[in-house]
């Protein structure tokens, strides 16, 4: 009995130094400038999406990353490093994008991350560089036509998204219960759909156009249920990092740049 | 990231680590039963004298001994539907769970099974017990002294794997703490909280089965055979 | 009383492999015998006497018991084994259960026998092998003769037709194997039918009516125990006994 309960003890003491030990990591604001330490480096590290057409969307065909996000990280590159392509792209999703950030593993986060007062707290934000909206992905038989008609209707969203959080407010408005359920990554939603696990894909509709051009037998509904605010997110503490992207986005907007590329995406308006 | 404020945010917030703490519970709790269940049929399967009998033992745990987990939970949770079997998530989950751990049963029993000496089968055939009458009076009982400490490990390892439930939006621990802290971003306290849970449910487990099994100890004295 | 061969062999082969064990074995057993069954280890001794209750399957002749072809496909082989009771070398009792349990569990569960009349069939049985005192014991914690006379109380709780013992005293410390013997021999006062693979020439020749004689698979020899033992005809039956005999 004796042995058993110095094993709890030890199994507890475990957790507790676990929790320090990330605290530590967490809190600790790094003293050295970012902005030396990443030109120190010689590459700069962004974490992008890798499934989002028009974004940040890994090529199949050419093998590298492309999209409206992955052009502005180079942008970001060639004023910082004097280079366009020192830059190092790694793929997070919704629920991967905070930790890597918050490890250090990357320098900053481009991919259709929206900007909301509570995610203001733990990260900073670059001014908005692309406003989207969330937007529903259906079976074209399903018979729905928006948000009033998904009363007992499952909603599938992804992780670390705002989406259910947004659409929930509407719907209680409505006086209706749709139910949610969060998956990985964009593709598993686009799998439940199809074997009928949800009704509804809902997200930013950008992300949806290449899942409407997946399968034939969906499509995107026109409303759109929020505002979504694209920034550029650096990890807090990183003042000087912060503060020279949003030089970049502001100035790829007064210039006009912004626009252009969007308009090479098919995201103009 | 582990500031006062986030864990007053998850106190706030406890109804739904509750609600995953209830699914993980009862995801477990049915698909303990059925891995039970089929691991000890599959196992006694494995040393019938049937040889297609034994086929089926071989297919069945080797199938699934050696495929990932998730991928049989995916097939179940998007496969099945496209064949006209659109399961609850939580059958997915219990199912997936059972049907894996199972076979790791399975093999666990085959293997006490054929550490009884075969001197205890011939006994009880002299007396006159049928096969399954000697398995159960006789062979299982004693196979269980030498497969309680293996079954503990894989019960444990249930316990643990139900968090799979979370890639299939199984509203267990797992996947609302996954939910909850990847949209607030407090991952931290939030995986420190169910890491905890977890544990509040594997280690009784464990310690309970250890007890059980000291008193099968205690009770029968010497060895086996 | 029904007259005719309790047990009967008829031309019975049996191959392990390549090695064969028993050559075309006739053998008629009458009710009420007492056979004795000697040889050199590996003789067919042991595998002879497992053919009876087809705890062996043999690869070619047949085996009747009480008239009942046990070696037929589809013979009711539990019915059959109920009512012949076997004693092991190894005594095999059920080590998860206690000394009566062992007694009383084939009788209730096989033969639906009420437990409280399984108890007390079993405690009668206990005390005649004189194992009345140890009946909450385990196994493991019983001497090798006193498993062994658990063992056979255990065979006879079940009212056997008769007895089979494959070398009960062959695994035995030398001063536990007067303890099994004298209880064998008390049942074979009774009249008991019994076969017994043993190596105890004297227990043979005390309680013996007829002695075989096996070696290489077959019967070499085959009488009462005053011819098969004092004036044996077969030379390997010769140089056997007077090895064991000194």
């Amino acid at each position: 009995m004796k042995k058993r309960s110095w094993f709890a003890v030890l199994s507890l003491a475990l957790v507790v130094a676990l929790v320090f030990t990330v605290a530590a990591g967490c809190s600790k604001p790094s003293k050295q400038p970012t902005i030396d330490k990443i030109k120190k480096r010689g590459v700069l590290k962004v974490g992008v999406k890798a499934d989002v057409l028009g974004f940040g969307f890994m090529n199949p065909a050419t093998k590298q990353y492309e999209g409206l996000e992955v052009d502005i990280a180079k942008r970001i590159a060639k004023d910082l490093l004097g280079d366009s392509k020192k830059v190092e792209f790694t793929a997070v999703t919704g629920k991967t994008r905070m930790g890597v950030l918050d490890n250090g593993e990357i320098d900053m986060v481009i991919a259709t991350f929206t900007i909301t007062e509570d995610r203001k707290k733990l990260v900073d934000f670059s001014p908005v560089y692309h406003v989207d909206g969330i937007q529903f992905l259906v079976k074209k038989d399903s018979g729905i036509t928006g948000l009033k008609d998904t009363d007992k209707k499952t909603i599938g969203v992804a992780k670390g998204s705002d989406t259910q959080d947004r659409l929930a407010e509407q719907a209680a408005k409505l006086n209706i219960k749709p139910q949610f359920a969060s998956f990985e990554t964009y593709p598993e939603i686009l799998a439940a759909l199809q074997s009928g696990r949800v009704q509804v894909f809902a997200t930013d509709g950008s992300v949806l156009k290449y899942y409407e051009s997946q399968d034939k037998n969906t499509v995107i509904l026109p409303d759109k249920y929020s505002s979504e605010e694209y920034g550029v997110a650096t990890k807090k503490g990183n003042d000087d990092l912060r503060d020279f992207v949003a030089k970049v986005i502001n100035n790829m907007v007064s210039s006009g740049d912004l626009a252009a590329l969007k308009r090479t995406w098919g995201l103009g308006k | 990231m582990f500031g006062l404020e986030s864990w007053q945010t998850l106190l706030v917030d406890w109804r739904i680590f509750a609600q995953g703490l209830a699914q993980t519970v009862l995801a477990s709790v049915l698909g303990l039963a059925l891995a039970l269940a089929l691991g000890v049929v599959m196992g006694v399967l494995g040393v019938v004298p049937v040889r297609p009998l034994r086929w089926l033992n071989r297919f069945y745990v080797e199938f699934f001994q050696n495929t990932p987990l998730l991928t049989q939970v995916f097939f179940y949770y998007y496969g099945l539907p496209r064949l006209g079997l659109r399961l609850p998530v939580l059958a997915v989950g219990v199912m997936g769970l059972g049907i894996y751990t199972g076979a790791y049963i399975a093999e666990i029993i085959r293997a006490g099974i054929l550490s009884v000496h075969r001197g205890q089968l011939e006994a009880a055939f002299s007396q006159g017990f049928r096969y399954e009458e000697a398995m159960r009076y006789i062979i299982l009982p004693q196979a269980f002294r030498v497969i309680m400490p293996p079954l503990t490990n894989q019960f444990v390892n249930l316990i643990k794997n139900s968090s799979i439930l979370s890639f299939i939006a199984g509203y267990d621990l797992m996947y609302h703490a996954d939910v909850w802290s990847s949209y607030n971003l407090l991952y931290g306290v939030a995986y420190v909280t169910i890491a905890a849970l977890y544990l509040c449910l594997t280690l009784p487990t464990a310690t309970l089965a250890r007890r059980l099994e000291r008193r099968m100890q205690a009770t029968w004295g010497g060895s086996v055979s | 009383m029904e007259v005719g061969p309790l047990i009967e062999f008829r031309r019975v082969n049996k191959f392990f492999g390549s090695n064969h064990v028993l050559r075309d074995i006739d053998l008629t057993i009458p009710t009420n015998q007492k056979l004795v069954i000697i040889g050199p280890s590996g003789s067919g001794k042991s595998t002879l006497i497992r053919c009876i209750n087809q705890l062996e399957r043999v690869s070619s002749g047949q085996v009747l018991v009480d008239g009942v072809d046990v070696t037929a496909p589809g013979a009711r082989l539990a019915e059959v084994r109920q009512d012949i009771g076997m004693v092991f070398q190894l005594f095999n009792l059920y080590p998860h259960k206690t000394v009566l349990e062992n007694v009383t569990l084939a009788p209730e569960k096989v033969r639906g026998v009420p437990p409280e009349q399984a108890a007390e069939t079993a405690r009668y049985y206990l005390k005649r092998v004189g194992m009345l005192h140890k009946v909450n014991a385990y196994p493991a914690q019983l001497s090798g003769g006193q498993q062994q006379r658990v063992a056979i109380a255990r065979a006879l709780a079940m009212k056997p037709r008769f007895m089979l013992f494959d070398e009960p005293t062959s695994a035995l410390d030398p001063e536990m194997i007067g303890e099994v013997l004298d209880v064998m021999t008390g049942l074979a006062h009774e009249g008991m039918t019994m076969v017994v693979v043993t190596h105890e020439i004297g227990f043979a020749r005390q309680v013996a009516d007829r002695i075989l004689f096996l070696d290489n698979g077959e019967i070499a020899e085959d009488g009462p125990p005053a011819q098969v033992l004092d004036s044996p005809t077969n030379e390997r039956t010769k140089s056997f006994l007077s090895k064991v005999l000194h």
